[in-house]
């Protein structure tokens, strides 16, 4: 798989987070404080998901969500334990990353991957501050295989 | 240009201008042989040296992820057993040891030759900034929506 590919694929993966993030809000379902935290984390998605689409030399509007993830996350994040389902969200987004490295060719695409990852596992941490991996696995990517 | 490119490329740039500069001006040409430079080991091995002493310097820095960082140190290069010099004077708190580190991680991100070591950098880097978060507040923020590169190592901090 090119950079390009592989960077939109991923993008695709961010779109489905933001996506099943903003539902969960207009629930209106959680805290304040938990409201304040998800809305931060569905707009940074946004922003990796843009940055990762042009990596894949598209413009955000040109990226689809993906749709085994999406509905994936509607069965744990708008379950019963959102916030609980968006830690595990977190981890998983953050293993993907560190498994695009191992794959992608061009140091421009490692470089933007490089800027989101340690975002992606601090959002874990912020959630959870005992998540505190002495390093970050690949273990539970997002991968081709399942999402593709 | 990227920073890789610039890294390879400024020291043939230099070795070239001292070969046609015959005066006694020593201040570049002190950089010229070190990378790759006899005994050094390629640009990898530099930066993967490089980092090793900076873990254990953020390992010194911050006690309570003393485990975490030397077992980064041993990840990025087993022969390092010496904390970084220029780190433990610059890096006051454990929160600056935790942001140069995972800057400096998402720097080299960038410049490691091939995907594995980058994969590997971001593997210390990414837990990196998770310690940071920890270190910087309790509970740990949220972070802005892009890690900056600022305030990497600097170049002259490279360990030729």
């Amino acid at each position: 798989m090119a950079d390009t590919d592989r960077a939109l694929f991923v993008a695709g993966l961010e779109a489905a987070v933001v996506d099943v993030y903003r539902v969960l809000l207009q629930r209106g379902s959680l805290t304040a404080e938990q409201t304040d935290i998800v809305t931060v984390l569905a707009q940074h998605h946004d922003e990796h998901c843009v940055a990762l689409a042009a990596v894949g030399l598209q413009p955000r509007s040109a990226i689809e969500r993906n749709d085994t993830l999406y509905a994936e996350l509607n069965q744990t994040v708008l379950g019963d334990d959102p916030m609980g389902a968006i830690h595990a969200v977190e981890e998983h987004l953050t293993a993907t990353h560190v498994a695009s490295l191992a794959l992608l060719e061009t140091t421009d695409a490692a470089a933007a991957v490089a800027s989101i990852l340690p975002v992606e596992a601090r959002h874990a941490v912020a959630l959870v501050p005992t998540a505190l991996p002495p390093l970050e696995s690949d273990q539970d990517a997002y991968d081709e295989a399942s999402y593709g | 240009m990227n920073r890789r490119t610039f890294l390879l490329g400024s020291g043939a740039a230099l070795l070239l201008a001292a070969c046609g500069d015959d005066d006694d001006d020593a201040g570049p040409s002190t950089t010229i042989t070190t990378i790759p430079g006899p005994g050094a080991g390629s640009p990898d091995d530099v930066l993967l040296r490089t980092g090793a002493a900076l873990a254990l310097s953020a390992a010194a820095k911050n006690p309570a992820a003393a485990a975490a960082h030397r077992s980064h140190a041993e990840l990025l290069d087993p022969t390092v057993t010496e904390s970084h010099p220029q780190a433990d004077a610059a890096w006051a708190t454990a929160a600056d040891a935790e942001l140069a580190l995972a800057a400096t991680c998402q720097a080299w991100a960038a410049v490691l030759s091939t995907p594995e070591l980058r994969q590997t950098i971001m593997r210390v880097g990414g837990a990196t900034a998770r310690l940071y978060a920890v270190a910087l507040s309790t509970p740990p923020s949220l972070p802005e929506a892009f890690q900056l590169t600022d305030p990497a190592a600097p170049d002259d901090w490279l360990l030729r």
